[in-house]
């Protein structure tokens, strides 16, 4: 497994703010990868410094074995989706797959207006006139009809109703069962990433915390409940991960490579979120034992 | 990437351009009747004793003499504002920055086609301007011999081109820095203001050293004077002018009148009293001469040289700058 995005204890300061430190992650080619963490985990400082709109101020990232936004013939490898899916408003939706045409050498133009076709959309309407989920989906298309190796999208569907975020998804998925390329896109919500994502890096104040394919991960996480005992007890090869202890019973969410039964204790699988939120739980927990003021750790 | 370019910015280039169009027509039409009129005062009178005919035609096109001058001294300021400013601030403001920089072409390249492309189409507005203000005022000029005065200056030749490039590029640096629309114009408009209002102030008048003589103040000196009078009231209030020196500009201002001996006069010494017309033959009989130095006719074209490669000296560093802060910090 190659990877396509490399980051080696990369760190991006703002000033004297620390949006990203020391992050160490790496992103298989030809997966959907789902970039979780909560808000201000440095996601979208990632990201950017993935396409090369950020550099970094210390640590290495390489994209496609190079520097992010280094030359012409890369970005045209790589799409990317702002967060808030930005378009210009004064111009029309066919003057943007003009300005995509003009400026990338691998554009598909024929992709592009089949897109906007299919999506109902009326190419002499200006951009400002859009709703959220059709700038969104100008957005997707202005990036995939690029024909990118490596998509890129930050909090695609954080801003778009339900509906429109289905449409979005759906969209998506058409384009990567199409072309194969890899996805990395990125949310604070895990049921966002869950339909459409087989990888998944669970990303905490820069940190990353748990990574790998989702089914993976499933086939290894699991939630043992039993009479109270502690962490210590337990079989060798099983990885506490979290522990909540009551005065008669103790539960843990435990990483095991296989499912070890036991009389003395039920073993239930997690669910996605689940295994989301206890890595979370669990890194802010840990970050509230940090010398950070109170203020940093409720982000 | 120079369609992109083309596309965001057609509206305002077209609106100017269109504003400019009424502009040159309004000054074809009366400059045509002012150079006619010129030519025919030239011919009618000869080659001298046209005073009259001829002080007519500055009165009769005051106007637009005063509007085209007024107009060539603001647009460059407005122009580079209006279109510096939100170049970059507007991209950077609606996140759209985001967009097109990830398309395939880098940072460095989106820069220049925007600087050029938009900086071109402000200076060609405002040479437009300028060559037909220049050609329009030919006449009034050769008339009244003051184009190198301060404010005349700043509106004929080549100058306005190097305001318009500076007033642009400071505008799409403040707009960079700034990183919204408003703000950047507000302080482009301002920052260009100052330096507009320094320039012949502190540096023009150094560009080479001025001549210094002393001009007798005979009869045609008194007449073409600014000013000539005391310095305060009394019999003692000591007298000074303010001498013009045709084409020229006069740098000293305002100096002492000083007699054949070389000392300063008072009013007294010479003429203590009379009307106006008495007190102003019997000044320019006395003998006197006013130490003035001066900027001579003939250095025209290499002060217009010289302050346009200045401002696009100052032009080139802010796209430089620009550049910098585009490929480095804001990375």
């Amino acid at each position: 497994m190659t990877a396509i995005l490399e980051a080696r204890g990369l760190g991006k300061r703002y000033g004297r703010r620390q949006a990203l430190s020391d992050c160490t992650v790496s992103v298989p080619t030809g997966r959907v990868v789902g970039l979780v963490g909560p808000n201000g985990a440095g996601k979208s400082t990632l990201l950017q410094l993935a396409c090369g709109m950020l550099t970094p101020t210390s640590g290495t990232i390489e994209v496609l074995g190079e520097r992010p936004g280094s030359s012409p013939a890369l970005m045209a490898r790589v799409g990317f989706v702002a967060q808030d899916t930005p378009t210009y408003a004064a111009l029309t939706i066919a003057d943007h797959l003009r300005l995509g045409a003009r400026l990338n050498p691998s554009w598909d133009r024929q992709f592009a207006e089949r897109r906007i076709n299919d999506l109902g959309l009326e190419p002499a309407q200006r951009a400002g006139k859009l709703s959220g989920g059709q700038r969104a989906q100008l957005a997707l298309t202005l990036a995939v009809a690029k024909r990118p190796n490596l998509l890129i999208l930050d909090e695609p569907v954080a801003a778009l109703d339900p509906l429109a975020r289905r449409g979005f998804l759906q969209s998506l998925m058409e384009f990567v069962a199409e072309d194969g390329a890899t996805v990395v896109l990125s949310s604070h919500l895990v049921t966002d990433l869950e339909r459409v994502c087989d990888h998944l890096i669970v990303l905490v104040g820069s940190r990353v915390q748990a990574v790998g394919d989702i089914d993976d991960l499933l086939a290894t996480h699991f939630r043992l409940t039993s009479a109270r005992r502690s962490a210590e007890s337990l079989p060798e090869g099983m990885e506490v991960i979290q522990a909540d202890h009551t005065d008669r019973q103790s539960t843990f969410v435990v990483r095991s490579a296989t499912a070890i039964h036991d009389p003395s204790w039920t073993l239930e699988p997690l669910n996605l979120e689940d295994l989301v939120l206890t890595y979370m739980t669990q890194a802010a927990a840990g970050s509230r034992t940090d010398t950070r003021p109170a203020l940093e750790t409720q982000r | 990437m120079i369609w992109l370019t083309w596309r965001q910015s057609r509206a305002q280039i077209t609106a100017v351009l269109a504003a400019l169009a009424v502009v040159a027509i309004y000054l074809a039409t009366t400059g045509t009747q002012l150079h006619n009129a010129y030519h025919n005062a030239l011919t009618a009178c000869g080659n001298g004793g046209c005073g009259s005919s001829i002080s007519q035609l500055t009165d009769q096109y005051k106007l637009p003499y005063y509007l085209a001058g007024g107009l060539l001294l603001l647009l460059p300021g407005v122009i580079g504002a209006f279109w510096g400013a939100p170049l970059i601030a507007r991209e950077l403001e609606t996140g759209t920055h985001r967009l097109v920089w990830n398309q395939s072409i880098t940072r460095a390249r989106w820069l220049t086609v925007k600087l050029l492309f938009v900086g071109l189409a402000t200076v060609a507005a405002n040479g437009l301007l300028s060559l037909l203000v220049s050609w329009w005022s030919v006449p009034l000029d050769q008339i009244n011999q003051n184009r190198f005065t301060p404010l005349l200056f700043d509106v004929r030749g080549v100058v306005p081109l190097g305001y318009a490039a500076f007033a642009f590029t400071l505008g799409a640096c403040a707009g960079l820095f700034i990183r919204r629309s408003l703000p950047a114009v507000a302080a482009t408009l301002l920052v260009f203001a100052a330096v507009q209002f320094l320039m012949p102030l502190a540096v023009r008048p150094h560009l080479e050293a001025p001549v210094r003589t002393d001009i007798a103040l005979n009869a045609e000196a008194v007449n073409s004077a600014n000013l000539l009078g005391t310095t305060g009231k009394g019999p003692d209030a000591p007298l000074v002018a303010n001498l013009t020196v045709p084409n020229a500009w006069v740098v000293s201002g305002t100096t002492p009148v000083l007699n054949s001996a070389g000392h300063q006069v008072n009013n007294k010494d010479i003429c203590a009293s009379g009307s106006q017309s008495r007190w102003s033959s019997c000044v320019a009989s006395a003998g006197l001469k006013v130490p003035v130095s001066y900027q001579p006719g003939d250095r025209y074209w290499t002060f217009q040289w010289y302050e346009t490669a200045i401002y696009l000296a100052l032009s080139a560093g802010l796209a430089w700058l620009c550049s910098w802060r585009l490929l480095r910090r804001l990375a």
